[in-house]
Formats: structure tokens, C-alpha cells, sequence
């Protein structure tokens, strides 16, 4: 019975109640215009931790000696640097190399001391990779002569400012002297990430290798790619096999499981969300069908299979669901859209101890939208069919009885 | 003449279990529908008639005993076999709120044939045809609540007689009809029989109306009373 008289049958057994469908109609679509609208803004939400971590740290990758990446051991420094850095720069896929020597170090202000990192850069080649040279909150970008940058909070623990001198000391890797700097604070970072923000105080590499004792060397390089998003493109090749490459993903791995599962955790918040609204339809579902339980049994005198008058009943849902998920998917998409414009911002709110002090932009994560439109659609059908398919057990001669 | 034999019940039972005891609805009833009759089942309220028509259109399934229809035996069939029975060979009246409310006068009596899978035009074309027949050309766009409950019924005999069944049942077509309407409905569906050679079944406790049948049973607490010979027009 696939004629098009079921299909009309259908719509205007949906629009029998208008007020009452108009009702369902509009739960069905706030629901999953929310929905949408919400993961999108989670996409979005990530997207930007993501990027704060890997612009103001991590890069999208790193090269390591083996053993450093395994260890930390600052002691186990990449030789050959510069001949490194130019093999991967030659490399089509990179657009920017830079490299880092790390070292613990102890910052003194007055009487005032804390143990921090010390992190030895190229301020141009590292302008390649992060987006310190955009998140300086005070004062400038790190020069080649031999100044610092510090975190945010660092400098609010240490009291002091741009201008103001530090005194920093470092254990030499290879002998263990201790060499002492009096650097001047250039610029004072702001990124986010707490990682910089707290405890990191930054220099040029020639400063860090007089402090460490090294030469030509390096702890890491981090790399950025011509390409964004979420492919990576092929690992570079290495020159020298006692290096290993990581990817973001493989260095903050807590960050790839975290972005994993709330994408689960937002299907699986839809699917309860879902039910709920499932429960009111069912339920309004159930006092249409009472109201029209004479026609079933007419229906069924006629010669209507159990088939035919379930297959009925799901059309109607069938064609619920598509205006419930067609308007939802436009209003979610809609809210998305005017929220890309302005932005939310979630003042005090935290995420992997990322700060959302900045607007947050949703990203119209179109397959994640239509998805869900989709899902709406199959399972409210589904839903009627699970509530309407009593009715094949049902004796006609009763209902005739019942309703005369 | 001898005549084709359409529907036939040989001690047809069909018992209740209640819990005041057992309630003999049709009891032992043996009779049989000849085709091109006009058959009125007689009987107060309660004693049996929508019983025995249900099961003669197979809508009910007997206790004991056997129905045949158009000479087959017709136990232990499927619910859809049922169905299927009921679509191609049986049309229903019933006595008020036969009509689908959503669909149109035509679309009622288009219907059945819709779901024998007759294409769109030549069922159309069949529903103005029978619309034509009970008096209604012209409101076929109509909504049944625009009707009068005379007209709603002329609908109901225009869409039992369209795909053209072997049997028509109706129970008790005239009983929320006023009585002028009552006799206008049960002469349409006479001059039907007449001119057409359609079979009709019908009950009523109406002796205005028993008296347009051309053969009456008598059915008093589930069991025939008298056949009566046949009734002059
Ligand atoms: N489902 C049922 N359960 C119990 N008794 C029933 C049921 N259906 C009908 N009856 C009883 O069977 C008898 C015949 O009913 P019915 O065929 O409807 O009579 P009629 O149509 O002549 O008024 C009545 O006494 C009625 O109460
Ligand atoms: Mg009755």
C-alpha cells in the first residue's frame, strides 16, 4: 500500500490536533535545534583548547632524541641542531621548525625565588610554530638580545613587571656548576595554557645554552604544517635514526581522549535527551490513537492488514520526525550561525585547566548536525512503531464493541 | 432456480466466558446466504445478529462449528489471510461512524480498492460511479462530518458496494437514522440488490425495515427461531 493516499491518510491524521501536534512539533525541534546548536558549540570549544595548546606549546609536532621523549632527562640533548632544523625546514610539508632547550632552573626576585623552566628559543623560528609573538600581555616579543619572557602568573607570583630584573640560575648538564644570568623582562605572556603561563621563563637560545653548558644542541624541535586541520600530513623524514616524531595528539594524550569522549559522552547525553522527548511523544501518541481507536477497528473490517494500519500510524511519525528534524536542523544551524557572529563567553569557566575567558565560537560541524537531524528522524518513527505495534493483537470485533 | 450458495454456517457457535458464566451469543445456528438475496436477520437487541454477522464476515471466529464462504471452508486462516478475505469479498456497514473522518467522501469509497491496489483513475472513476448510484454526485470532495448521518450511511453502502464483494454485511444501517431516512436507505439498498444483483445481509429490530427483505431470519438468544418464506416487496 505504498500509494499516495497513505501518505495523505497520514499528514492529515497529523493534523487532526493541530494545537497538540504543533506542540510535539516544537519539542521535537527546540530539542534538537539545542542539541545542535550545543555540539557545535562543544566543536568549537575544543577546537579552541586545541589550539591553545598546540599554539602556545606544543606545536603540531615534535622531533625528540628517543631517549629524551621516553625520559625527560635533560641531560639527553639532541646534537647537531642546526643541521636538523634545516633538513626539516627543507621538508614541503613544514612550515615551521623550531627548537627548545629545556632546562630547570631556579628565578630570584629580591627574596622572592621559585623554581621554574627554563626554555631556550629562536624568537623568529618559534613565532613560526606559536602565537606567543600575539599573546604578549605586557611589554614585547623576545629579541636576539638576550632579554626574557615570562608567564602570566609567574609574574604575579614574583611581583614584578616588565623591566623588572630577574636572577636565574641552572645547573651546568654537563659539569652540574651552577651558572646564575641577570636577565631583563621583556614581555610578559599571556596564552592560556598553564604550562607557559605559570612556570616557564623564556629566553634565546644562546642565553640557555651559556646557562646549560651546551652548544648546537637542543632538547626538542616542534614543528608546524602548511595544512590545518584534522589530517595530518606525512611524517616528515628524519636525518638521523636515534630521533623520534610525535604527533600533538601523541604528546598530549589526555587531550585527544578528553576530545574522544565527549563526543561520545554528547551522543550518548543526545540519546537520553532523546528519550525524553520520546516519552512525551509516546505519550501524546497513545491519546490520538485512543481517540481514533473506532476508525482502527473500521479500518480492519475493511481488510486492512495489521501491516498496512501499523505501516500507517509510523508514516505519520515518519513525516513528524522529517518537519521536526528539517526545522530543527535549520534553528540549530541558525543559533549556531548567530552565535559564530557574536560569540558566548563563559567568564570563570575552565576546561583542562584552560581558561574560556575569550568568546567562544561555535564550529559548524556539519556532518555532527545532519547526523543528528538524521538520528531524530529514524527514531521517532521507530518510537511509534514500538508504541503502535500492540495494536496488532487487537480483535477488531472488540474495538467495534467498545466504541459503538 | 437453483442458486449460488455465497456464505453458509453449519451450527455455528460462538460462546463468551464471562465472569457470570458462559454467554451463548450465537448458539448452534445453521444457515445459509444465496446470492442476489436481500436478507434481513431479525431479533431484539441482544440476541445475537452483530454476533452471527461478524462471523459471517469473518471479523469473529465461531466457538465451534463451520462457515463457508463462496463454497470454501474458512478455519484456522491467518489474521492477514483474514484480512485479505475481508477486502476482496466481504463489505461492511455498520451502524453510524463508518467513515474515515480525515478522508474525503470519494477517498472513503476509494479505500478498499486502494488497498487491492487499484491504480488512482480507475478507482476514481469507480467511486463517482457508485456515488452516482446512492444519490451523492457532487460530494465527493465533501468531508464526511459535512454530511447528514443518511448521507454518512449512503457513503458507507457506496464503499461496500464498489470493489463489488460477493457479500455485503450490514448491522443494523438504519438504527441511528430517522425513521423517514431509515426507509429511504434501506429502499436505495434494495433497488441496489435488485438492479445490480448484489448480495445483502442485514440486520434490524425495526419491522419497517424487516419488511423490504426479501427472506427473513428470526434470531432470539443465539438460535435461528423460524425461516420465515419469503417476504413480497
Ligand atoms: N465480547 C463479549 N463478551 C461477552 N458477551 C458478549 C460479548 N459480545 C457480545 N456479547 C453478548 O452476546 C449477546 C449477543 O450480542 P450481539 O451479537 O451484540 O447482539 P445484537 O447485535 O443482536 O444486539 C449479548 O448478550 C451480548 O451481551
Ligand atoms: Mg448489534
Amino acid at each position: 500500500m505504498t500509494d499516495q493516499m497513505t501518505f495523505r491518510l497520514a499528514w492529515r491524521n497529523l493534523w487532526r490536533r493541530p494545537r497538540r501536534t504543533l506542540l510535539t512539533l516544537s519539542a521535537l525541534v527546540l530539542t534538537l535545534a539545542m542539541l545542535i546548536f550545543f555540539g557545535n558549540l562543544m566543536s568549537g570549544m575544543w577546537d579552541r583548547i586545541i589550539r591553545v595548546a598546540t599554539s602556545s606549546l606544543v606545536g603540531q609536532a615534535q622531533v625528540h632524541l628517543a631517549e629524551y621523549r621516553r625520559t625527560q632527562d635533560p641531560e639527553r640533548f639532541l646534537r647537531d641542531r642546526d643541521a636538523l632544523i634545516s633538513a626539516l625546514e627543507r621538508q614541503p610539508q613544514v612550515k615551521g621548525a623550531s627548537a627548545r632547550i629545556y632546562a630547570p632552573a631556579l628565578a630570584a626576585m629580591g627574596d622572592r625565588s621559585q623554581s621554574v623552566r627554563l626554555m631556550g628559543v629562536d624568537p623568529e623560528r618559534e613565532a613560526m610554530v606559536t602565537s606567543w609573538k600575539d599573546r604578549i600581555w605586557q611589554g614585547r616579543y623576545l629579541t636576539d638580545d638576550g632579554g626574557a619572557l615570562i608567564g602570566k602568573r609567574l609574574a604575579e607570583k614574583l611581583e614584578i613587571g616588565v623591566d623588572s630584573k630577574l636572577v636565574v640560575t641552572v645547573a651546568d648538564l654537563r659539569t652540574g656548576d651552577l651558572n646564575s644570568v641577570l636577565l631583563r623582562v621583556h614581555g610578559i605572556l599571556w596564552t592560556q595554557n598553564p604550562k607557559v603561563d605559570e612556570g616557564s621563563v623564556i629566553v634565546t637560545l644562546p642565553t640557555a645554552e651559556k646557562l646549560a653548558g651546551l652548544q648546537n644542541a637542543a632538547h626538542e624541535v616542534a614543528l608546524t604544517w602548511h595544512t590545518t586541520g584534522e589530517v595530518p600530513p606525512t611524517t616528515p623524514s628524519l636525518p638521523r635514526d636515534d630521533l623520534v616524531f610525535s604527533t600533538w595528539q601523541e604528546l598530549i594524550p589526555g587531550m585527544a581522549q578528553a576530545y574522544n569522549l565527549q563526543s561520545g559522552y554528547l551522543w550518548f547525553s543526545f540519546v537520553v535527551v532523546f528519550l525524553l522527548v520520546a516519552l512525551s511523544i509516546a505519550n501524546t501518541m497513545n491519546m490520538s490513537l485512543m481517540e481514533r481507536h473506532r476508525e482502527f477497528g473500521i479500518l480492519m473490517a475493511l481488510g486492512t492488514s495489521d501491516r498496512q494500519l501499523v505501516g500507517g500510524i509510523v508514516s505519520e511519525y515518519f513525516l513528524l520526525g522529517g518537519l521536526g528534524s528539517v526545522a530543527g536542523l535549520v534553528l540549530g544551524l541558525l543559533i549556531t550561525l548567530a552565535c559564530a557572529q557574536t560569540g558566548i563567553t563563559l567568564t570563570g569557566v575552565e576546561v583542562m585547566g584552560f581558561a574560556l575567558d575569550e568568546p567562544l565560537y561555535p564550529r559548524t560541524d556539519l556532518a555532527f548536525s545532519f547526523g543528528q537531524a538524521l538520528t531524530f528522524w529514524v527514531l521517532t518513527p521507530l518510537i511509534s512503531y514500538w508504541s503502535v505495534n500492540r495494536l496488532r493483537r487487537m480483535d477488531p470485533v472488540e474495538i467495534l464493541q467498545a466504541s459503538m | 432456480m437453483q442458486r449460488e450458495i455465497v456464505a453458509k454456517t453449519i451450527d455455528v457457535k460462538r460462546h463468551y466466558e464471562t465472569k457470570g458464566g458462559c454467554v451463548k451469543a450465537v448458539d448452534g445456528v445453521t444457515m445459509q446466504v444465496e446470492a442476489g438475496e436481500f436478507l434481513a436477520i431479525a431479533g431484539p437487541s441482544g440476541s445475537g445478529k452483530s454476533t452471527l454477522l461478524n462471523l459471517l464476515g469473518m471479523l469473529d471466529e465461531p466457538t465451534d462449528g463451520r462457515i463457508r464462504l463462496e463454497g470454501r471452508d474458512i478455519e484456522g486462516l491467518s489474521r492477514t489471510e483474514r484480512a485479505r478475505i475481508r477486502r476482496d469479498h466481504i463489505g461492511f456497514i455498520f451502524q453510524a461512524y463508518n467513515l474515515i473522518p480525515v478522508l474525503t467522501v470519494a477517498e472513503n469509497v476509494e479505500y478498499v480498492m486502494m488497498l487491492q491496489g487499484q491504480d488512482t483513475a480507475s478507482r476514481r472513476q469507480r467511486a463517482l460511479e457508485v456515488l452516482a448510484e446512492v444519490e451523492l454526485e457532487g460530494k465527493e470532495d465533501r468531508f464526511p462530518q459535512e454530511l447528514s448521518g443518511g448521507q454518512q450511511q449512503r457513503v458507507a453502502v457506496a464503499r461496500a458496494i464498489a470493489s463489488r464483494p460477493a457479500l455485503i454485511l450490514a448491522d443494523e444501517p438504519t438504527a441511528n437514522l430517522d425513521s423517514k431516512t431509515a426507509i429511504a436507505l434501506i429502499d436505495m439498498m434494495e433497488r441496489i440488490n435488485r438492479e445490480q444483483g448484489t448480495t445483502f445481509v442485514f440486520s434490524t429490530h425495526d419491522p419497517r425495515i424487516m419488511k423490504r427483505s426479501s427472506r427473513m431470519i428470526r434470531i432470539c438468544d443465539g438460535k435461528l427461531e423460524e425461516e420465515a418464506a419469503e417476504v413480497l416487496v
